[in-house]
């Protein structure tokens, strides 16, 4: 039998959310990609101004309230803080972190988790 | 005893833009570059002037970071010169937040903006150092403005009298300053007709 060989995966590129738009509205229009990139940017700008705008965020899917981006992995921990603190009083919307890891498989699969355990 | 570790930089204001102070053209760029700020420029309204770049480039967050330890230990609107206390751990937030300042802080809403560019020339653990320092960069510039200033004026006839000796006739040399470059266009057409008529 050949030798088994390991080996270890450091440094993964990005860091993966799953986030959630919360409303205070009782039924709030429908979420789409610019609306999701207008919020994200004001959530940055007031927590880390210029330099958090200037954090390259790419939206992988917008469906129905539910958001998943992907920024890089030195980042993740400020954008991750800076939604969490974010409202935008006017409109009566924040973001909800929903998941965060540094693996898009694992990420996605804990939203089923949520389904079985959550609401 | 846990020591709060300090960093102080010593700032120079320069202005850099010779058209808002026209009837100064005549100086030479040391002296136009470090000129003296208007007075209304207070160490308050600095502080307040760097918080709120701070906050523009680095939000909340950098906010929060640098607050606390952000003082103006010594502006003198005279020589355009401040040295500012910071915090050991984020000196470099607010030295970048300097470089991103373009004009003075305003006094009232209604008054006129003044552009300017902030220059960090040192970076000191004692306010000493920096004092230190902002004295030495003043005598230079002393020393330096002299010198332009009367380089300028008489470089042109110093090298002409060096060139033919002590005893000479100013009104001659005005002379043949006054029409320097006809010899060299000479010599030019010469040489174009010397290799036209060789091809």
């Amino acid at each position: 039998m050949p030798a088994s060989q390991s080996f270890t995966i450091r440094d993964f590129p990005f860091t993966y959310l799953h986030l959630t738009l919360l409303s205070t509205s009782p039924s709030p229009p429908p979420l789409d990609g610019l609306t999701a990139h207008k919020h994200l940017t004001a959530a940055l700008r007031q927590f880390l101004g210029i330099t958090g705008t200037a954090i390259p965020i790419d939206i992988l899917k917008v469906d129905d309230g539910d958001v998943w981006i992907r920024v890089p992995r030195e980042d993740g921990a400020a954008v991750a803080a800076a939604l969490g603190n974010w409202v935008d009083a006017g409109e009566g919307v924040s973001w909800r972190i929903r998941g965060r890891g540094q693996w898009l498989g694992a990420l996605v699969a804990r939203t089923g988790l949520e389904k079985v355990w959550g609401k | 005893m846990v020591r709060v570790k300090h960093r102080y930089l010593l700032l120079n204001i320069l202005y850099p833009e010779p058209e808002q102070y026209p009837w100064k053209a005549s100086l030479p760029d040391t002296i136009q570059f470090h000129h003296p700020s208007p007075d209304d420029l207070t160490p308050q309204l600095l502080a307040r002037a760097i918080k709120d770049q701070i906050s523009i480039l680095y939000g909340d967050y950098g906010a929060g970071l640098t607050n606390n330890g952000l003082n103006i230990k010594y502006l003198s609107p005279a020589t355009s010169t401040a040295i500012i206390r910071c915090s050991r751990d984020n000196y470099r937030l607010v030295w970048a937040a300097l470089t991103y300042m373009t004009q003075l802080p305003k006094s009232s809403r209604f008054a006129q903006a003044r552009s300017c560019v902030m220059q960090v020339v040192r970076v000191s653990g004692t306010i000493k150092k920096s004092e230190e320092e902002a004295i030495r960069r003043a005598k230079n510039a002393i020393l330096k403005a002299k010198k332009d200033a009367a380089g300028s004026a008489t470089e042109g006839l110093n090298a002409i009298l060096d060139q033919f000796g002590p005893d000479v006739d100013l009104e001659v040399l005005r002379q043949k300053r006054s029409k320097p470059i006809a010899t060299l266009e000479d010599e030019d057409d010469d040489d174009l007709e010397m290799m036209s008529g060789s091809d």
